[in-house]
């Protein structure tokens, strides 16, 4: 089966205000399958962002390739095919929304597709039930809370009948209970209609969620596994700013006073126990 | 001194037919030095409390009393502002000048004091947040990171040199270092400096490592108020009002169900360290 994403030896150069040049991607190889979940984390500047403006040919590689369905994000031709295969949702819900009722904004896209107004109106209801928004149909998105235009947005993509959806940190300006509502609205998206999702995040707790997670530092890959191969390195992620859950951070601090749990524990019903057969042995 | 805020009612738009109450009758006192923690899912009126307390807003009903001083009384508004800084949510897109130092001097040069005053206010501003002036103050803020901006626009209110320090949210959008580089410096400059600081946080983990005291609100209303140790026991109360508890306090409640002999008022990792070898058996070396 074809990648959903091939990147080969990536390289991005910016070019700053001045002369100076700032490398912000260095050699990056990335394959990633349909269906896969993959959280990306790095701390600000890593290059997490250029490599997802990468995905969706809103930067183009300065050398090597990127191929979204074996599409090349170089071949002018294959723009519109590519743009409509991964779409992307960024950080701040209202740059994003540009209708004034929810029903209208979602139609952006798939209207600018030129499809038929019968097929965008099962489209829209499709997108909006997905993301759990149908009821707000009517209403206008500047009266929503954060986490409901970030879903709204979401519902914009998925109306484009994407088979990926790359989110730049979506949950950055939202509050804890915005934040569930859009990671349980992604998780679903991922588990039941098998949408390819590439999710960067400043938040441990989304990262875990993913079937993959890449730590990305200075252009560069520098961890990629599942969530608990990646959060086992907790002095390496420390160490490049990063978080870990406060359990693997506990379980870290343990070993060092000799209690040998195994590598990767990740969640509190985990933790819990992995102690409590720890202390069943004793 | 203080801050008092007594049966502070506030209504946006009064007298239309789109008035809508925020806040009802909240009292509240902030004291001297104190390390205060808001927090509250989005629409429950911090945002709305916070303007209250430099007089950006007036209450509907009720006083906010700063130090004394009725926020209402309008020979007095430029004193409170002075004494109250208030750092809003992303606010590093209120920069504007050419030169960072230039950007953290318009506050000082406002009040009307001497050049070299408004120099000496500026490095010691950088300073404090981790900017060395010799090598920021004659950058374009525009140039610089989103962490390093946020900080030159905190820089700026400390340039006024405010006896209490209002932030919304100074951590959103950073990534951990920066998150943690900002709250260390609020930290310290509240424990040196004897500072009293208002921070407005999602983050359960963040506030219960730092502030003395939680103000919870809900609704427009103080939901619950007291130290961070008393309330994130309160886990079931807290997730009725879209809150939660730090991810270390929800696994020793966990763990407190199967072995009650477990401490469920752990805040931070290091607490909990101790408290799991005791309950392995193990022997604990201060």
């Amino acid at each position: 089966m074809a990648a959903m994403f091939q990147l080969e030896q990536v390289s991005h150069l910016y070019n700053g205000g001045d002369t100076e040049q700032k490398i912000a991607l260095k050699d990056v190889n990335l394959a990633i399958a349909p269906g896969e979940f993959v959280a990306v984390i790095g701390h600000n500047g890593s290059g997490k962002s250029t490599l997802a403006k990468h995905l969706n040919a809103l930067l183009l590689p300065t050398e090597g390739q990127v191929l979204v369905k074996g599409m090349d994000t170089k071949d002018p031709e294959q723009l519109w095919s590519i743009r409509q295969t991964a779409g992307m949702v960024f950080q701040n819900p209202d740059n994003q929304i540009v209708a004034t009722a929810v029903e209208e904004d979602v139609a952006f896209g798939p209207e600018n597709l030129g499809v038929p107004p019968a097929d965008i109106r099962r489209r829209v209801e499709a997108a909006l039930k997905a993301v759990d928004m149908w009821e707000f149909r009517q209403a206008a998105p500047h009266l929503l809370s954060g986490g409901q235009k970030q879903r709204i947005a979401i519902a914009g993509v998925l109306a484009m009948h994407p088979e990926a959806l790359i989110l730049d940190e979506p949950t950055a300006m939202l509050d804890p209970s915005g934040r569930r509502e859009v990671m349980d609205t992604v998780v679903r998206l991922n588990r039941e209609e098998g949408i390819t999702v590439v999710h960067i995040t400043h938040f441990m707790e989304e990262a875990v969620l993913a079937s993959r997670v890449i730590v990305m530092n200075d252009g560069q890959i520098v961890l990629d596994g599942v969530p608990e191969e990646v959060f086992s390195h907790v002095t390496e992620l420390k160490a490049l700013g990063l978080d870990v859950p406060q359990v693997t951070e506990l379980a870290l601090r343990l070993s060092e006073h000799n209690v040998k749990l195994p590598p990767g524990i990740l969640t509190v019903e985990r933790m819990v126990t992995e102690l409590c057969q720890l202390k069943s042995k004793m | 001194m203080s801050i008092e805020v007594q049966n502070v009612t506030f209504t946006y738009q009064p007298g239309t037919p789109f008035a809508t109450t925020v806040l009802k009758d909240i009292s509240i006192t902030i004291d001297d030095g104190e390390f205060v923690g808001l927090i509250g899912h989005t629409g429950s009126g911090k945002s709305t409390l916070i303007q209250h307390l430099n007089g950006l807003l007036t209450p509907t009903a009720g006083r906010v009393l700063v130090d004394g001083v009725d926020t209402k009384e309008k020979s007095t508004k430029r004193l409170i502002r002075r004494k109250v800084g208030l750092v809003f949510q992303y606010p590093e897109h209120q920069l504007f000048e050419e030169t960072v130092a230039k950007d953290v001097a318009f506050g000082p040069r406002n009040l009307g004091l001497s050049e070299d005053e408004i120099e000496e206010r500026v490095e010691e501003a950088l300073i404090t947040v981790g900017l060395s002036p010799e090598t920021y103050s004659q950058r374009s803020p525009f140039d610089l990171s989103g962490g390093e901006m946020r900080r030159v626009a905190i820089a700026g209110v400390l340039a006024m040199r405010p006896s209490y320090l209002v932030l919304d949210e100074p951590t959103a959008g950073l990534d951990p270092r920066g998150r943690d580089e900002i709250l260390g410096q609020i930290s310290d400059l509240q424990k040196k400096q004897n500072l009293t600081v208002v921070l407005v946080s999602h983050s359960m983990e963040d506030v219960a490592r730092l502030v003395d005291r939680l103000i919870i609100m809900y609704q427009g209303q103080v939901a619950a108020c007291g130290q961070p140790r008393e309330l994130f026991q309160r886990a079931e109360e807290l997730k009725k009002l879209g809150l939660g508890v730090p991810q270390i306090t929800d696994f020793m409640r966990c763990l407190h169900e199967i072995a009650p002999e477990v401490r469920t008022d752990i805040l931070t990792v290091e607490e909990a360290v101790p408290e799991i070898l005791a309950f392995l058996g193990r022997r604990v070396y201060a």
